[in-house]
């Protein structure tokens, strides 16, 4: 309690805070694996200096190598542990449970966690968020100053207390994944490595619901998921930093380890999930038959496109209903997926990537001048470099 | 930390409405709070009291250098605080725990500031 009363205000206070409850540990607290810990623990503070310091600049590269070199000799849960110490893993623990404490504003909870658990820069918080940069600063300093002046604990909550935090946390991983995983801004290999944090932290929060004999669907169903998409990594982007689409990856550059993870995951689910369990699972299911079908032509369509009607019926989303389209394309023929995209443009004003599918499918079924069009909307309306370049190709090849 | 818990009424659920058992009732689990508490190390009931009704209120405002009294209340938000407790806890995380054992109420938890 008496460290909560000292916390600094500044930017990283909480990082630090993190540093001192571990430097109070018990006096038999010394990690069974130091170097791990201060690997993890400089690893951090170089990434939040890396805008800065060129010196730090210089050295992030080779912890960075060092640490994804024990990521690609890891593979199972347990082998995680040995090299991130139970001790480190419980105070990340801590700071996302912390930071997605009911007490804090909603709309702040996941960015603290990007923030303080994964020391994701501010300026990108934002653009994932998509609000203004000071919006975002100020968002996050009040919820630090509430965490000092309510009172709220760095420890890992009980039974009730752990159950309802779980969901916010799924929610904030599943974000710092998404980030890692969807390229368009930022250093390359800050990227992937946030992609396997996220992973890294689903994998230790799994655990710790295992431990406290919680069942644990939403966390395990999101692992899966991020297990079968990570596992394209090597395969979606080029040589030249261009997205390579799924249809051509070279499919032999896919993890199959982390594929066969990921499917066992999903089979040791229960049934008759629901809420946002099911929505995860089914998302798992879709990623699994991309992730397990051999060729881009034995992916089955049909199959994929009934898991989207049932994500669609859950969430209600349009942005499922564009990739159901898209689903229904492959299996039934590009008028079938344009059907289901007639009320989508009042729902999805904004978006490129709906004239960009809408596009696609007009080519298919020859209408060139219409999908020209789609396609030139859809271009005007892109802010993402690498699906830019995609889009303009396409156009030019029609 | 010590921290303030206003105690706001539910409209529907205000002392001069309840039957004498159920008044019996709604002073026994503030009974039971002052036994939780008390069992809970680092923690104390600082202050506590019950608040009489906004029509008993009177407000005091400054105006040109003088001051002025109305009748009250406030607000009608500040209407329906029917009581207070000043409390100290080692974190919100206990500090809410132990308010679960006064279940009548909306709550607001204010820290009170440090100096």
């Amino acid at each position: 309690m008496a460290r909560f009363r000292d916390v600094d205000l500044a930017e990283d206070g909480l990082a630090d805070a993190f540093e001192a409850a571990t430097r109070t540990w018990p006096a038999d607290g010394v990690p069974s694996n130091p170097a791990a810990w201060l690997l993890t623990s400089a690893r951090r503070r170089v990434l939040d200096r890396l805008r800065s310091a060129d010196v730090a600049r210089r050295k992030m590269p080779l912890l960075v190598v060092d640490h994804l070199r024990h990521e690609q000799t890891v593979h199972t849960a347990e082998l995680e542990e040995q090299v991130i110490g139970e001790e480190v893993g419980d105070d990340e623990l801590r700071l996302l449970l912390l930071a997605c404490h009911p007490a804090l504003a909603p709309e702040s909870q996941a960015a603290l966690a990007l923030r303080l658990v994964l020391g994701v820069p501010t300026a990108e918080i934002a653009r994932l968020f998509l609000v203004p940069e000071p919006t975002m600063a100020a968002r996050l300093t009040r919820a630090k100053k509430k965490i000092a002046t309510a009172g709220l604990p760095f420890t890992l909550p009980d039974g009730d207390a752990l159950a309802a935090r779980v969901d916010v946390a799924t929610q904030a991983i599943y974000l710092s994944f998404t980030a890692g995983y969807a390229p368009g801004f930022g250093d390359a290999v800050v990227r992937a490595d946030l992609a396997g944090e996220a992973i890294r932290l689903a994998r230790l929060l799994a655990g710790l619901l295992q431990r406290r004999g919680a069942a644990a669907p939403s966390v395990r169903a999101l692992l899966a998921l991020m297990l079968l998409q990570h596992s394209r990594r090597d395969a979606r982007v080029d040589a030249a930093g261009d997205l390579v689409l799924l249809a051509d990856q070279d499919r032999s550059r896919w993890r199959t380890d982390e594929i066969e993870e990921g499917v066992a995951l999903l089979a040791s689910l229960p049934s008759g999930l629901a809420g946002r369990a099911e929505e995860l699972r089914l998302q798992a299911v879709i990623a699994a038959r991309h992730a397990t079908s051999p060729h881009p032509d034995a992916t089955d369509w049909g199959a994929i496109a009934g898991d989207y009607a049932r994500l669609e019926r859950i969430t209600g989303s349009p942005v499922v209903r564009l990739n159901r389209a898209v689903a229904v394309a492959e299996a039934d023929g590009p008028h079938a997926g344009l059907a289901l995209l007639e009320r989508l443009d009042e729902l999805l004003p904004a978006s490129h990537r709906l004239p960009a599918v809408r596009g696609e499918l007009l080519a298919r079924a020859g209408d060139v001048e219409a999908a020209r069009a789609a396609f030139a909307l859809a271009i005007e309306r892109c802010r993402h470099e690498a699906e830019l370049a995609h889009l303009r190709r396409r156009l030019a090849s029609l | 930390m010590r921290y303030t818990v206003f105690l706001v009424d539910y409209a529907d659920k205000r002392w001069e409405d309840l039957t004498e058992a159920e008044q019996a009732e709604w002073m026994a689990q503030h009974e039971a709070f002052d036994a939780v508490v008390a069992a809970r190390e680092g923690c104390t009931i600082v202050a506590g009291e019950a608040l009489t009704g906004g029509d008993s209120a009177t407000v005091l405002r400054p105006v040109g250098g003088d001051v002025v009294l109305t009748d009250g209340p406030y607000t009608e938000a500040t209407e329906a605080i029917g009581g207070f407790y000043v409390i100290e806890a080692p974190d919100l995380d206990v500090l809410t725990d132990l308010l679960r054992s006064l279940p009548f109420y909306v709550m607001e938890i204010r820290p009170v500031a440090p100096f």
